[in-house]
Parts: structure tokens; sequence; C-alpha cells
């Protein structure tokens, strides 16, 4: 009766283990996977921002023969030519701070699907010490005249190895908490400047660049077109098409959506990490999770289609 | 302090807008076109210059750009008033062009 009251509260204390273990691995390992996609799209936004400038300076010198190449305008600043619109040292930082991200992020995803032992602390020990002893018990019962004693050995004995494996994946669900809910005023920093980058910089030069384009080529034919040859229009009709789907394209392209994606999706992990964690709170941060990844399939496909454009 | 880039950018896209707007004639499309290029041109350097908190000629900039583009969102006012418009945002090119030369640096 004893023995049996023993092994009923072992099996209680399991359950309760079992219960109260995380799994963070197949969430994480979803938002590592979206935020890389999202640094390499908006990372290539950045680093072809001078290039992009350059392009534009010279469509419109094209268009215009009346317009001179120059180094320096007559206002005294330098033309995107070879002048840097966007310092280097200003775009390095902006790439080293979305690297820091997706640092950070495959961190977690590393941390969450970690298998490394970790050493017990005394009291695990002594738990797994006490289900050790009981199975050497048993043990020991086996061949006397208990003759059920044995059919625990077995099952006592994974219980051992399995009691240590759940405390191993709360060790490692409390360093993803503390990682998570440290790392948050940080990456909420990055993220908010990263956005406030995009919003107020990128997006606008972006946009009326590719309406600048738009307009000039339409100009350009309005003006030109009495005296262009059949072959001409056509051509001159193809680019207004391509310059069109292209303004059309980065209207709807939203980099600064992919920022604050991931800035919703971390809040998610955080508000997770800091819930008690039953399957309704679990359910709402794997729905974030892909919701993130929608979001990001969607502005990838959009960039796919401006650069199939250009 | 920062000149009111956001303002400036509708601006700039409503001078493309009426670039190809079948109501304007055309020669006055093509100065909307020109125009429309030399504030983008401004916006480039706007966007990453500072200048010292107070600056009054950053404030005078920022109402300018603030009336130009409450005058153009008025459609029907605009279109009547082609020549108007223009004359305002060529007069809008210029302060932002002496604006830039007071900038204290561009970051």
């Amino acid at each position: 009766m004893k023995r049996l009251r023993l092994i009923l509260c072992l099996c209680i204390i399991f359950l309760l283990l079992a219960c109260a273990s995380v799994n963070y691995d197949k969430p994480i390992g979803a938002f590592q996977k979206s935020v890389d996609e999202s640094v390499g799209v908006i990372g290539k936004y950045y680093q072809d921002l001078n290039t992009y400038e350059r392009s534009l300076y010279l469509e419109s010198a094209f268009l215009d023969p009346q317009k001179e190449v120059l180094l320096t305008d007559s206002q005294g600043q330098p033309t995107p030519l070879v002048g840097n619109v966007f310092s280097a040292k200003g775009i390095k930082a902006r790439l080293d701070s979305l690297s820091l991200v997706s640092m950070y992020s495959k961190r977690l995803a590393d941390l969450a699907g970690s298998t490394v032992p970790v050493q017990f602390p005394a009291r695990a020990k002594v738990m797994g010490d006490n289900l050790s002893n009981l199975a050497t018990t048993f043990g020991s019962l086996a061949g006397s005249h208990d003759t059920t004693a044995s059919s625990y050995i077995g099952p006592i004995s994974s219980l051992v190895g399995l009691v240590g494996q759940i405390y191993l994946e709360r060790q490692r669900d409390a360093a993803l908490t503390k990682a998570i809910t440290e790392g948050d005023p940080l990456i909420r920093r990055i993220l908010d400047l990263l956005e406030a980058d995009l919003v107020n910089v990128v997006d606008p030069l972006r946009k009326t660049g590719e309406k600048e384009l738009l307009a000039e080529m339409v100009g350009y034919y309005n003006n030109k077109r009495l005296k262009m040859s059949y072959a001409e229009r056509r051509q001159a009709i193809d680019a207004i098409k391509a310059d069109a789907e292209s303004y059309s394209a980065a209207v709807i392209f939203n980099p600064s959506g992919l920022v604050s994606g991931m800035a919703e999706a971390h809040q998610a992990l955080v508000k997770y990490a800091k819930s008690d964690k039953n399957p309704n709170d679990f359910a709402e941060m794997v729905s974030a999770m892909e919701l993130f990844t929608t979001r990001v399939d969607t502005v990838a496909g959009a960039v796919r289609k401006l650069q199939s454009i250009r | 302090m920062k000149c009111d880039t956001a303002t400036l950018t509708q601006i700039i896209d409503k001078c493309f807008d009426l670039s190809m707007d079948g109501r304007v004639k055309p020669e006055q499309r093509s100065e909307f076109l020109a125009l429309g290029k030399r504030l983008r041109g401004s916006l480039l350097n706007l966007l990453s210059a500072q200048f010292d908190d107070g600056t009054k000629a950053v404030e005078d900039a920022n109402t300018k750009l603030t009336k130009i583009n409450s005058d153009l969102a008025n459609e029907a006012n605009t279109l009547n008033n082609l020549a108007f418009t223009i004359a305002n945002i060529t007069t809008l090119v210029g302060t932002l062009d002496k604006l830039i030369g007071l900038a204290k640096s561009f970051v």
C-alpha cells in the first residue's frame, strides 16, 4: 500500500512536470525563418539605395537631352552620379542592426532546439536519486516473494530518464523565457529605429522615384509621339507600361510593414513567455507566427515582382 | 530640427500627378514635371539635413509646405489657378534650396 502511494505520488509529479513544459521550438523556428527572410528583403533595400538614385538620375538625363550629367549640381550639392545619397557608414549601421536582429532570432531558435545535456542542480538530483533508489529497491525485491516487483523496474527506470529530460526542457524553457523577456526592450528599440527610417526616408524616396520615372516617360512620349516611328512608339509605350507596373508595385510594397511584423511577432513571444502558458496562450502565439509568415511571403512576392519589372 | 519632408513628399507626388493630367495644358504639365523633379532633388538632401532648433528658415519653410499642400488638396481650385500654383511651387523650390544651404549637418 505504501509502495502504491509512493508510486502514485511520483506519477502525479511527473504529470505536473510534463504539463509545465513549454513547446517553444516550432513557433520560434517559424519566427527565425520569417525574420531571416524579412532581414534579407529590407537589407537589399538599403544596399540598393544609392544604385537606385543613380539609375533615376541617368534615366532622367537620357530622356532630356537638355540635361547635363554632372558630379555636382548648380547649387553645389553632389548629384547621385557617384555621390552617396546615403553614406556607406549609414547603410552599414542599418545592415548591422538588421544582422543583430537576425542573430538574436537564431540564438533563440538554437536555444529552443537545444538537446545539450545540462547538469542537474541539487534538488532535481535528489528527485532523480529518489527514483533511482526506488528502481534499486524494486530490483532487490524482484526474485524475492514480491512477484510483481520486477514489473515496476522497467517503467521506473524510464521515469528516471524522463524526469531528467523534462527537467532539461524546463531549464531550456526558463532560459528562453529569460532571453525573450530581457531581449524585448532592446529588440523593440532597434526595430522602432529601423521602422522610422523606412517610413520617413526609404519609402518616400522609392515611391516618388517610381512616380518620377513614370511621369518622365509619359511626358517624353506625349511630347515626341507625333515624330516617332512605329517601332519607337512601341518601345516608348512598353517603357511606360513597365514604369506604371513598377510604380503600382512600389505603392503596394511596404518594407516598414515587415519591421512592424517582426515587432508584433516578437511581442507575441514576449506575451507567451510571461503568460501562464495554457493551450489558449500557446495557440495565440502560434497564430501570431503564422500571420507573420504570411506577411513575409506576401512582401517577398511583391519584391520579386518589382525586381522582375526592372 | 528637421524640415517637414512628409508634406514635401505629398507635394512632389501631386506635381507628378498634375504633369500627367489631361486637364492641364501640355506646357504646364512640363512645368509640373520639372518642379516635381526639382523638389525631389531637395527631398533627397533634406531627408538627411539637420538644423539647429528654432531655425526660423525651417519654421517658415514648414509653414509654406503646409499651405501649398493644403491648396493642392483642393483639386478644383488648383485646376482653376494653375499659373498661381506653379508660381507658388517655384517659390517653394527657391526657399528649399536656400534652406539646404543652412543645414548644420547631413546624417
